[in-house]
Order: C-alpha cells, then sequence, then structure tokens
C-alpha cells in the first residue's frame, strides 16, 4: 500500500507556466511536483523526484481554470 | 578542538563538505577558516541552523559560516553560486534562523536582517525586494530578542518583554489573526508586525516553535495556530521544550528525574517518539521529518524519516521488499554516534543531521 505523506492544498503549490507543473517543497529539500495535465485527467498524487514522498494535492477540477488561464 | 558531524540529504552541497553525495554516515563539515579548508574548529560551535537546501554554523564568537544553496543568496554571499564549505558571512551575530530558500539573522546590538527569496514574504522586506544582500528588516535594539524561529515560508520572534513579532506566509493562520483586504483576508504579512494569536496570552508563552505551515506555544498547556487543528493534548510532568518537524510537534517531558518526549500529529513515516523506547534523554532537536536525540551514554539516536541517510545506516539485518515503502524509510531509534567525544549540541534540517563534539 503506498503511503502518503501528507496533504496539501493546490494553492499552496507554485506554478511555472513555461514547464507547466505545480511544486511544492519536499522534506529532503528538493520539491513534490505534478503536471497541469495530470491533475486534468483526475491525477491527484505529486512525487519527488528525489525521494519516495508522495503528497496528495486537494483541489477541485474547477481551481484548475485560472492556471489554463495563464497559458493563453 | 571541536568538529562538526553530519549525515544526510546533500544534493545542494548543504553538509558542507565539498560534494553533493548524500551521507549515510556522519563526516566532519569543512570550514574556509583564513583561506584554509579545515574540519578542525578551535571556537565553539553553538548552533546549526538549517533551510531548505542551505545550513548555518553559529559559533560562541558570534562568527556565523553558511553553505548550500546559494541561488538567492541565502547563504548570506552574493547570490548564485553554490557554497561548497562552509564560508564566514561577515559580521557578528547573536541568532539565526533560516526557512526554505531564506535566512533571518539578529546582530549583537539586535538588528534583523534577512536574504534570500521571499515570494510570500519570507524577507519581511515588503513586497518585490529581492534578498540578493543581507538588507536590515527591523531594528528591535539591544537584548530585544529572545528567540527567532522560521520555517518553510514564515518566522516568528519573541521578544525579551514577550511580544510576538512575524512575518511571511500568513494564509492558514500561522501568523495568527489575519487582517481583512477588502473582503478576502491577507494571504503574507509583507513586514514585522505584532501579531496577536487568538486565545494566547503572550506573557505565558514559555516555548513556540514554527511547523511547515503552523505554529505551536506551550504556556500552560498547548496550542497551535495555522494548517493542523488543534488537538487537545495531555500531558503528565513538566514541559520543559517544544520542537516542531513540519507536520508533528513535540514536547520535551520532565517527569521525575527523567525527560522524555511526548509527541502529535504526522506519523505517516514514523515521526512520533516511539513510546516503547525510554532512553535517558538530555537534548533533543527535530528536523524536517526526523528527530535526534542525546542520551545520557553520550550516543546520539535519530527516529522518523531517514531516505537519505539522515536516520543512519540501519543496525539491524531487516529486509524490505520494497526498498522505498514507508516501513524501509523509517526509522525507530537508530543510533548514528556513540564514540567518546563529548557531544556539546545536535542539530537537524531537511533530511540532515548535526552533531558537534569537542575532540578529546
Ligand atoms: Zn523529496
Amino acid at each position: 500500500m503506498e503511503t502518503i505523506y501528507d496533504e496539501i492544498e493546490i494553492e499552496d503549490f507554485t506554478f511555472d507556466p513555461i514547464t507547466q507543473l505545480f511544486q511544492y517543497p519536499c522534506p529532503c529539500g528538493d520539491r513534490f511536483a505534478i503536471a497541469l495535465d495530470d491533475l486534468k485527467d483526475g491525477e491527484d498524487i505529486a512525487v519527488c523526484p528525489s525521494c519516495s514522498l508522495m503528497v496528495r494535492v486537494i483541489f477541485e477540477p474547477e481551481d484548475l481554470e485560472e492556471f489554463e488561464e495563464e497559458l493563453k | 578542538m571541536y568538529q562538526v558531524l553530519c549525515c544526510g540529504s546533500n544534493g545542494q552541497y548543504q553538509l558542507g563538505i565539498g560534494n553533493d553525495t548524500d551521507q549515510l554516515e556522519l563526516v566532519a563539515a569543512k570550514f574556509e577558516i583564513d583561506g584554509t579548508v579545515t574540519t578542525q574548529l578551535a571556537a565553539e560551535p553553538v548552533e546549526v541552523v538549517c533551510g531548505g537546501n542551505h545550513t548555518l554554523v553559529l559559533f560562541s564568537t558570534g562568527e556565523i559560516y553558511s553553505c548550500g544553496d546559494n541561488t538567492f543568496g541565502q547563504c548570506g554571499h552574493q547570490g548564485g553560486q553554490t557554497i561548497e564549505v562552509f564560508r564566514k558571512i561577515d559580521g557578528k551575530w547573536a541568532k539565526a534562523a533560516c526557512g526554505w530558500e531564506f535566512t533571518i539573522l539578529v546582530d549583537l546590538e539586535g538588528k534583523v536582517y534577512s536574504c534570500g527569496r521571499g515570494l510570500k514574504g519570507e524577507l519581511g522586506l515588503g513586497k518585490g525586494v529581492d534578498g540578493n544582500q543581507l538588507r536590515e528588516v527591523i531594528d528591535f535594539g539591544p537584548q530585544a530578542v529572545l528567540s527567532v524561529r522560521s520555517s518553510l515560508n514564515h518566522t516568528v520572534v519573541q521578544l525579551a518583554d514577550k511580544r510576538l513579532f512575524g512575518w511571511g506566509n500568513a494564509r492558514k493562520g500561522q501568523l495568527g489573526v489575519q487582517n481583512a483586504i477588502g473582503t478576502k483576508l491577507e494571504s503574507v504579512i509583507w513586514q514585522p508586525r505584532q501579531l496577536k494569536f487568538e486565545g494566547l496570552d503572550d506573557l505565558q508563552v514559555r516555548f513556540f516553535d514554527v511547523g511547515r505551515d503552523y505554529t505551536a506555544f506551550y504556556s500552560n498547556d498547548y496550542k497551535e495556530y495555522g494548517k493542523k487543528a488543534t488537538e487537545k493534548v495531555h500531558v503528565n510532568g513538566d514541559v520543559v521544550g517544544l520542537r516542531t518537524m513540519w507536520s508533528s510537534s513535540h514536547l520535551l517531558v520532565k517527569n521525575e528525574k527523567h525527560l522524555s518526549i511526548k509527541s502529535f500529529g504526522n506519523d505517516s513515516h514514523g515521526q512520533l517518539f516511539p513510546q516503547s523506547a525510554h532512553p535517558v534523554v538530555q537534548q533533543f532537536e527535530i528536523g524536517s521529518e526526523h528527530g535526534l536525540i542525546l542520551t545520557d551514554q553520550n550516543s546520539v539516536m535519530a527516529w522518523g524519516w531517514g531516505e537519505h541517510g539522515n536516520c543512519g545506516e540501519r543496525s539491524g539485518d531487516e529486509v524490505y521488499e520494497d526498498d522505498l515503502s514507508a516501513a524501509a524509510v523509517t526509522y525507530s531509534l537508530n543510533t548514528i554516534y556513540n564514540q567518546a567525544h563529548p557531544v556539546t549540541r545536535l542539530g537537524s534540517g531537511c533530511a540532515t543531521s548535526w552533531i558537534t563534539i569537542r575532540k578529546l
């Protein structure tokens, strides 16, 4: 079974319109990341490239609209 | 002579050992002193303070050395280059605190300085100020600052008269009562101001610390403000210390003569102090998601999330089918130091562990 380290609201992530990634600090020093497209597909687990920790992103589908606006 | 030993996460040279490889065993941090790189320290290191990927060591002389990620100047040196071994920051300092990508320093006259990156008000300098060099934030005056603590994005200062000041990310209530801006509550406190926490009498606060997005206090009882919902915490004995990981709180409790640790909060990776163990605790320090104790036997033990070697190498012979399962990266009081040199201080950061020793 996967252990989720914590749940983080989407407002706390930083969104980079160029990479289209949402990122949030990981306790290892690196950052959890998840792509906007993955969130649109209903994925909600952000992973860290440097360790095994995972967080669940708390969001509503309509929360994504403002970020899609940023891409236009 | 003293040495600063360290292990753990090191992807941005935050251990100050001249390479960027994670360390599973303790190694001696390197300091550039008067042009020479050495691990032998004449002055006593009195505190190790850790940011997201940078580290500061404060000495009894008031000198501070820093290393690690310096992209935004968070090491107190002109921003850009990574600092691979500890390098001295100009000036003499009384206190230091580090957050994710920023550093707060207090000088001997009570002036507070900041450097690094602060998109959520972490620098306390107002909106849009770059922190590529140390800048004065506020002047509290000589002997006025009792304690300063920073976490991910916020800083809380306790003054000698017990007033609390703070700045940074305020969205979850971690900086207390938020002012209204139009129809919304402010999400950032951009410049230092006195904080008010509902139901908290500042004068009674004995200990406080800052978690990832909350602030915890102990006066006659435990209170916390921010992301975690306050739980009713019942403590037997005298509380003599309080420290927070990013998502859990830890009280040092004195029962008759013994010190023990009572933890509460997130336990996804064994962050809560194992209640089955009864080592005689003398000191403790808490990192992002792990902790360290110094026992009466002069040994240092680590517990919690230890994926980067920050809880040392496992001494047992457990075999895990999945190396990255929570169990495989969780530690329960693993001994990381048990040599003869007296341990003087502990430090603990983002998956990093620090032990200062006096060389015999
Ligand atoms: Zn990580």
